[in-house]
């Protein structure tokens, strides 16, 4: 799987998410965390990442909120996992 | 308690008795023991009565001996019995034992500053024919409702917005800035409606038509003190004083012709209600509570135990998810504006308990959060802004999770990633609204559910920028704990709690709602103290706890606060879940209704019909679809 691809398959998990489908508002130049992602998404997010991708998000990267904060950052995150960075 | 409506015609022509008699017809659920219609030249008073003062003579429409004056009133004046005292000696003469009376002696004592007098929950019409002047008020706190809007050379008003809509003259179409003040605060910033054309009265504030001009006054408003000019004296003495003026506030709520009940939810607060009546009327009380198969909502064992430790005759009615999908188009007939929580429906099945056991009234613990530190709202704003003292701190965050125990999810997320969710950038610590910055944020993402068109039309609309416009000036030098209380106090629990939760699902049933907590001394004394004496540490509603001791179970005082919640979004997607439910949020129907985009509605839909929807953000999305729709199908279509 493609970097594009990665990023495409997180945006889509967003935006059918947290953003009722709406894709026009899901900004990549604005923070994630707070802004799309609410108080109880990131949990979900990562549960996602581990099922879609197949991989294991650890604690010490969850506590890390910067992974998380915008679409390039937790696709950087699953490429890392997927050893492909 | 009644339903009231009326019309006032500019033109000076004879108002129309039928036109009244359609209006009040619909109201009869407020009022189904008597009902009358009275004109008095241009100006036409209707009343559907709800008998509970002054069974015989109390009838209304009552006017004053000589006819000057006409009344129809909606509520209960609860000192009516020393007011009475005091006209009687200024030499007003009464034909009736009842509060209606009480009031139009002293609006001609008083003139409009009448209401400055008055204890209790109210909304009126007085018609003074000499002066041709048609005087409404609405009580201090927003307990009664009062909506009004102008057609023509008509002037019309009512309890509820069903029976101005009883007119056909008054056009039926749902208003994007109400809708877009509702989709942010749960509910609108008075006088806005979310019908075109239709307003309330703001609690607090009285409206006269006169010379065909129509003109409000704010007659009264929470007199919050200066930050750092509030009252921080003894503790034992305060926590006396607030138990005296609760015990006084309750004594007078007790004033009725029927017998009175009370609602027992598990928490302090009707606890704390229920044991006062106890004390003052001294004889077994019946209290009626609900309860929830779904047992994450259930507080069954705590109703139980206040029960038994106050030793009251107890009936219960539970309440399932059917349940809810069920009655809730019933509840959005009531509701008239949308919801996002489902909470009002298990308020009306309890009602209807109230209604079947042969009651017409009963005390709730409703305020006492508002009043005296007790909302999470106000926690997790005394942590965010302690947080802000240190940002990079490890630990300040951690104290968040002591917010919200009963929310799986959110205990879930990692600390870290709070600071985003919870707003304490240096910009949001300026807001006027930091409290409440992070729940109208949660609530406003489900605009995105709007149509295209229903978007572009409220691109113009700023619903935080409209509240701002109506902050005191003074809201500036209040502390940060009472600019919050003010805020929720004002907007959340006069436009949804005492409206959605309240009055309109009690009064379905016919059933008087009374609440001790709100009455206007216990809330000027609430509004005095520090911030410390409510919230001592993390402690909410830390005074309250200390003037109770004692009279309430320990266990009760102590356990953790659970706010009332019910089950929402999956309710309606159950095996034999009713037919509105797939019919009003079909693509076709959606788009018909041109609120919400078809689309992004349907993907909602096939995520809850598929199980896989089960955030908060979920459940209020569905909520706030389908009681558009039910509110549109039912009032608009």
């Amino acid at each position: 799987m493609s970097m594009t691809e990665i990023e495409q398959e997180i945006r889509n998990y967003l935006v059918n998410t947290f953003l009722f489908g709406r894709a026009d508002a899901l900004r990549e130049d604005g923070s994630l965390l707070g802004n799309v992602i609410d108080s109880s998404g990131a949990i979900e997010l990562v549960i996602f990442l581990q099922e879609r991708f197949a991989i294991t998000v650890e604690d010490e990267e969850i506590a890390v909120p910067e992974n998380f904060d915008s679409v390039k950052n937790i696709a950087a995150l699953v490429a890392r996992k997927l050893g492909k960075s | 308690m009644c339903g009231i409506s009326g019309v006032l015609r500019f033109d000076g022509g004879p108002a129309d008795p039928e036109q009244l008699g359609r209006m009040i017809a619909t109201l009869r659920h407020r009022g189904p023991d008597a009902e009358g219609v009275r004109i008095s030249g241009p100006a036409g008073l209707a009343h559907a009565r709800l008998s509970i003062i002054d069974l015989k003579s109390g009838a209304q429409q009552i006017s004053t001996h000589d006819g000057g004056l006409w009344i129809t009133f909606n509520g209960e004046i609860f000192n009516y019995i020393e007011l009475r005292e005091e006209l009687l000696n200024r030499g007003h003469r009464f034909v009736t034992r009842s509060d209606t009376e009480v009031i139009l002696n002293a609006y001609r004592e008083y003139g409009e500053d009448c209401v400055h007098h008055f204890n209790g929950q109210w909304a009126f019409a007085i018609w003074d024919s000499a002066d041709r002047k048609l005087f409404l008020s609405r009580d201090r706190v927003g307990v009664r409702p009062l909506f009004y809007t102008q057609v023509g050379d008509c002037f019309l008003f009512a309890s509820e917005i069903k029976a101005l809509f009883a007119c056909p003259e008054v056009s039926r179409e749902i208003d994007p800035r109400g809708m877009n003040q509702v989709f942010t605060f749960w509910s609108t910033i008075p006088p806005q409606t979310v019908f075109k054309n239709v307003f309330q009265l703001p609690p607090g504030h009285s409206l006269t038509v006169k010379n065909n001009g129509v003109q409000t006054r704010q007659y009264w408003s929470v007199p919050y003190p200066r930050n750092g000019e509030q009252c921080n004296g003894n503790e034992a003495v305060l926590a006396e004083e607030l138990l005296h003026l609760l015990e006084d506030a309750t004594r007078i709520r007790l004033r009725s012709d029927v017998p009175v009940g009370a609602y027992l939810s598990g928490g302090i607060d009707s606890t704390v209600t229920t044991a006062l009546v106890g004390r003052t009327a001294g004889e077994r009380l019946r209290t009626f509570s609900i309860t929830f198969d779904d047992t994450e909502f259930d507080e069954s064992p705590y109703q139980r135990e206040a029960s038994a430790f106050l030793g009251t005759q107890h009936s219960q009615v539970s309440c399932s998810h059917q349940d809810i999908a069920r009655v809730f188009p019933q509840v959005i007939r009531h509701t008239e504006q949308p919801l996002v929580r489902t909470a009002p429906v298990p308020m009306f099945l309890l009602a209807e308990l109230v209604h079947r056991s042969g009651f017409k009234v009963v005390l709730t613990g409703e305020g006492a959060d508002e009043a005296l530190g007790g909302y999470d709202i106000f926690k997790e704003a005394k942590i965010r802004r302690f947080w802000a003292r240190n940002l990079d701190s490890k630990w300040r965050p951690l104290l968040l999770k002591r917010l919200y125990p009963y929310l799986q999810d959110f205990q879930r997320q990692p600390a870290a990633h709070l600071k985003n969710f919870f707003r304490i950038s240096t910009e949001d610590l300026a807001s006027p609204f930091f409290s409440h910055l992070p729940r109208w944020e949660l609530t406003a993402k489900l605009k995105l559910l709007f149509s295209a068109d229903f978007s572009a039309q409220i691109r113009e609309c700023d619903a935080i920028g409209e509240l701002e416009e109506q902050l005191p000036p003074e809201f500036a030098a209040w502390s940060s704990f009472a600019q919050g209380e003010y805020l929720e106090s004002k907007y959340f629990l006069a436009g949804y709690l005492l409206s959605s939760q309240g009055d309109r699902m009690a009064m379905a049933h016919s059933v008087e709602g009374r609440y001790p907590f709100l009455d206007y001394r216990v809330v000027e004394f609430a509004a005095r103290l520090s911030p410390i004496l409510k919230m001592k540490v993390l402690n909410e509603k830390y005074l309250l706890k200390r003037a109770c001791e004692g009279i309430v179970p320990e266990s009760i005082l102590r356990r953790s606060k659970q706010p009332y919640r019910a089950p929402d979004g999956r309710c309606f997607f159950e095996a034999n879940a009713p037919a509105y439910v797939r019919e009003l949020l079909s693509p076709c129907a959606i788009k018909t209704t041109g609120v919400f985009d078809p689309q992004a509605v349907s993907a909602l839909v096939s995520k809850f019909a598929a199980q896989k929807a089960g955030s908060v953000r979920d459940d209020m999305a569905l909520v706030g679809v389908l009681s558009t729709q039910l509110l549109a199908a039912q009032f608009t279509n």
